[in-house]
């Protein structure tokens, strides 16, 4: 039987605010808390929470039968303890089933993993450790960000403890015989890559875009025809974020869902199985080769929507250089925020290719720079005073010392001119 | 005597010196003995609705202009200077203040050049400005020139998200070109209805009507220039249409008043305009800074605030800044306005890498500009060609060093300022740097400047006008053929005279 890989992507991110010129130094505030606060109360009740119903109630119809796999993000993880903490009871009622695995990933949805080898390292380990605390599992499988993924990036993701990675089935890199088989990597043979199958997870995108589009029907049938070709694994992502987009029907998309994975269930071709399942069962058949970037963006693959012009290349040249400051001002609020700005999505907004996103809260990718360098420019001057009072906490008695008699020099001059103003 | 001036935007809703320069001049004539203004304006049609919940009164002259022209066009108009802005409180007895609805907008904005460039399937991330300030692309490889005519601007406006502002001609295919013609007959059929002695015209859009009341009246005809195509195509690809209409009517007026030598020159040479009949005023500031809160530890601000245009000379700005920043880190730049090259200006700055310590405002308001002033610490206007450049002296007035460019026409009156090629920028990078490192340097421009400024005022600005008007009064009156300006240098004595 061939085995089917449900991946479901969880990810939220903090709103941002319009932070322009004259907030730099005056205004501490870049996120917009009620924003992001009322935004996943309402997705969480209105989509959230009815995909997990369903998902239940397949979990309790077929037990251990139905098996899929989730990516959820740290900061997703993070608002959600925060502002819906039911969905992450959730989250442990769902591992109770053992129905489900858990993947890994970078903590703040970020492309460290393309710039910053130490934060990618941090990251990844933050997000392995919220997910022990919260949800009480360890990730053996990764997925980066956007499924960017390179030879490189999922050798130190071995490193971190990942025997298995999620890619992209698209590209050079891949064998002859497509996507539907286990690969490893070249660089570490132990580590297997499982590869999206793009076109099935596009239909299934599109059908619960637009449910009126394909019947459950179509798509099972859709599956089965795969199925009479020699792939053994079919891996499905779907995303939360894109699946509740424009269409008003996102009511009927569990349902939709839940109907499509019935029909599957019955066709007796599949068998359900986690990433790490799927992964140990199979024998690798070849090498998947991604010297240059591969990401599961629809169409190009490639890093263009988060990359692809010189705004967004400065904006993420300039984040990663605050890495340094972060660092030597040893201030855990500030490192927050620092972390936060290094979501994805940010880069995103950027871009000049007309991508659709609901909650972007400017009208042109410049707006989008304007603000997110502004926020940068204020940032950095946050880090630097709170380096100069790190120095100050630092210094030795002499310094100390030096420094409160050149104050007092100054105080007693500050003094004469006040008295001779007076006069 | 009564003065019918076809103006421009009015304050606080401007985007350019023009309406300031207009807002001064009103003003100062109305501080004149025996001055009266009507001040005819055009309006974008847009705002109808609120025009007409705001202006009582006004739906009676809809009506009787709408009958005159068979309900073509519509004409607003405030029945009294009551209801003038607020601005003009001041002068209000001796000014009547009309809206008249067209159309007409001088300035572009980056959006819209955005859509252009859709439209023409370019892609605006790959437009950039070559070394003399051309719009250039690249296809296949090769570089090529995109020009943009002002009729493709009002074509693009119509089918995006902007008030559509031919509606009341109720054809959506209309250019600039007719809309000026349109202007010039609402003005003309407006102009029945009041009584006057002199026509006072602002730049080409409204040279036109200007020609049109003085064929109707006989009434003289000013026209004031305080632009010319040469300016604002920054000295490449002059428009010749607009070019047309400016010449029309610099030949057609009995004066030409022009607001700087420089700008007086382009007239007599590029227009060839008889210099008997062309004098300059200078313009003037009237700006009410807000107290400076500079900071003395956190970094310096360097600012730009215009238009992003080639005429303005943004790039040199940013090539400037961008060699300071190599020596300085404890500085910022920023660059206030909106333009057709502002999304350029932007992607270069995150093309140099310094997006982080070089700004972006977007366009400010009036109280924006108060506080950005109000955190400057040098003020730079590079302007490629500055007919006069009133946005100095404001920040002057403010207490803030300038630097400008010797292209402008404030250059001719402002001494207290350093002055540099608006091209070189190494000399900009200099002038910047000296007056960031060297605090007396910038305290000596400040505390001079502040005073030197002082005395540049609209009222002396009026009184020139004035007497312009009252030369071509006399002349007709008598008959004679004479200079305009013969008796300029009466100025004291007429300061005197009126008690200003």
């Amino acid at each position: 039987m061939k085995t089917i890989c449900f991946n479901f992507n969880i990810h939220r991110a903090y709103r941002l605010k319009k932070y322009d010129f004259f907030d730099i130094g005056h205004n501490n505030f870049y996120f917009d808390e009620l924003g992001t606060q009322t935004g996943a109360e309402k997705k969480n009740s209105e989509f959230v929470l009815p995909m997990f119903d369903m998902v239940e109630s397949l979990t309790e119809k077929y037990g251990s039968k139905f098996k899929f796999s989730v990516t959820v993000s740290g900061i997703a993880l993070s608002i959600q303890e925060k502002y819906c903490p039911e969905i992450i009871k959730r989250y442990q009622n769902l591992v109770e089933t053992g129905c489900v695995e858990f993947v890994g990933m970078p903590y703040n949805h970020s492309l460290c993993a393309l710039t910053d080898e130490e934060e990618f390292v941090r990251q990844v380990k933050k997000h392995k450790s919220v997910l022990q605390r919260l949800i009480g599992v360890t990730p053996t499988t990764f997925r980066n960000t956007e499924l960017i993924y390179t030879d490189k990036i999922g050798k130190a993701a071995y490193d971190l403890g990942f025997d298995t990675v999620l890619a992209e089935g698209v590209g050079p890199g891949l064998d002859s015989r497509g996507a539907g088989f286990l690969y490893f990597n070249p660089l570490q043979p132990r580590q297997h890559v499982i590869t999206r199958n793009v076109s099935i997870s596009r239909i299934l995108h599109d059908s619960l875009k637009d449910i009126s589009l394909f019947t459950p029907e179509y798509f099972a049938n859709k599956l089965c025809e795969i199925s009479l070709e020699e792939d053994e694994i079919i891996y499905m992502g779907i995303s939360f974020e894109h699946m509740d987009g424009s269409s008003g029907n996102r009511k009927q998309v569990p349902a939709f869902l839940k109907e499509t994975i019935e029909k599957v269930m019955e066709s007796g071709t599949f068998k359900f199985r986690t990433m790490s399942e799927a992964s140990h069962k199979y024998e690798p058949v070849a090498p998947y080769h991604a010297s240059q970037p591969v990401s599961g963006m629809k169409r190009k693959h490639d890093l263009s929507p988060w990359q692809g012009n010189e705004l967004q290349k400065e904006a993420l040249r300039k984040i990663t250089a605050l890495g340094k400051l972060v660092k030597a001002s040893d201030n855990e609020i500030l490192a927050d925020i620092w972390e936060r700005l290094q979501c994805s999505d940010y880069f995103y907004f950027m871009s000049t290719d007309k991508l659709d996103y609901k909650t972007n809260p400017f009208k042109t990718p410049y707006d989008a720079f304007i603000s997110y360098m502004n926020i940068i420019d204020d940032l950095t001057r946050r880090l630097d005073q709170s380096i100069e009072k790190n120095k100050a906490a630092n210094m030795t008695d002499q310094q100390i010392k030096d420094v409160i008699s050149l104050y007092e020099k100054e105080i007693v001059s500050l003094r004469r001119k006040l008295a001779g103003k007076g006069k | 005597m009564k003065v019918l001036m076809l103006g421009w935007e009015f304050p606080p809703h401007i985007s350019g010196g023009l309406g300031t320069a207009c807002h001064g001049i009103v003003k100062g004539l109305g501080r004149i003995p025996d001055t009266k203004v009507i001040f005819v304006v055009p309006k974008v049609f847009g705002d109808e609705r609120v025009r007409n919940t705001k202006f009582a009164g006004a739906d009676k002259f809809l009506e009787r202009h709408a009958k005159i022209l068979d309900r073509e066009v519509k004409i607003e108009v405030q029945g009294d200077s009551a209801s003038a802005p607020q601005p003009f409180d001041k002068v209000k007895d001796r000014l009547i203040y009309i809206e008249a609805a067209s159309s007409l907008h001088p300035y572009i904005q980056a959006e819209q050049i955005e859509r252009i460039l859709i439209n023409r399937n370019i892609d605006p991330a790959k437009v950039y400005f070559d070394e003399k300030g051309r719009m250039m692309t690249t296809v296949n490889g090769k570089s090529k020139e995109i020009s943009i005519a002002i009729s493709d601007i009002q074509d693009a406006d119509n089918d995006g998200n902007q008030p559509v502002k031919f509606e009341f001609t109720g054809r959506y295919t209309s250019n600039l070109y007719t809309e000026t013609d349109m202007y010039a007959r609402v003005a003309a059929e407006l102009s029945k209805h009041y009584d006057f002695d002199v026509i006072h015209a602002h730049d080409w859009l409204t040279y036109e009507a200007g020609v049109a009341i003085k064929e109707q009246t006989g009434k003289p005809l000013v026209v004031h220039v305080h632009a010319t195509e040469f300016d604002r195509s920054g000295g490449n690809y002059v428009n010749d249409r607009v070019f047309k209409i400016e010449k029309h009517g610099m030949k057609e007026a009995d004066a030409v008043v022009t607001v700087s030598n420089l700008t007086r020159d382009t007239v007599v040479k590029k227009y060839d305009i008889d210099p008997d009949k062309v004098q300059t005023v200078y313009n003037a500031v009237d700006f009410k800074p807000i107290r400076r809160v500079t900071n003395k530890k956190g970094p310096k601000l360097i600012t730009f605030l215009g238009r992003i245009t080639r005429q303005k000379g943004p790039e040199y700005f940013l090539r400037a800044a961008y060699k300071v920043l190599q020596e300085l880190d404890d500085i910022r730049f920023v660059m206030a306005g909106n333009g057709d090259m502002y999304h350029a200006m932007i992607r270069e700055t995150a093309r140099l890498g310094i997006a982080d310590k070089f700004h972006f405002t977007d366009f400010l308001d009036r109280d924006g500009v108060r506080k950005l002033f109000s955190i400057t610490d040098v003020f730079v206007m590079p302007s490629v060609s500055e007919p006069f450049g009133i946005v100095p002296l404001e920040a002057v007035r403010s207490g803030i060093p300038v630097i400008i460019s010797r292209q402008s026409g404030v250059s001719e009156i402002l001494d207290n300022a350093i002055k540099v090629d608006y091209w070189d920028d190494n000399a900009m990078a200099n002038a910047i740097y000296s007056l960031v490192k060297y605090p007396t340097l910038a305290k000596h421009l400040s505390r001079n400047g502040k005073e030197e400024v002082s005395k540049i005022k609209w009222d002396f600005t009026a009184i020139d006008i004035r007497n312009i008007y009252e030369e071509l009064l006399d002349m007709r009156n008598d008959s004679q053929t004479g200079t305009i300006g013969e008796n300029f240098d009466n100025r004291n004595i007429l300061i005197k005279r009126q008690g200003i």
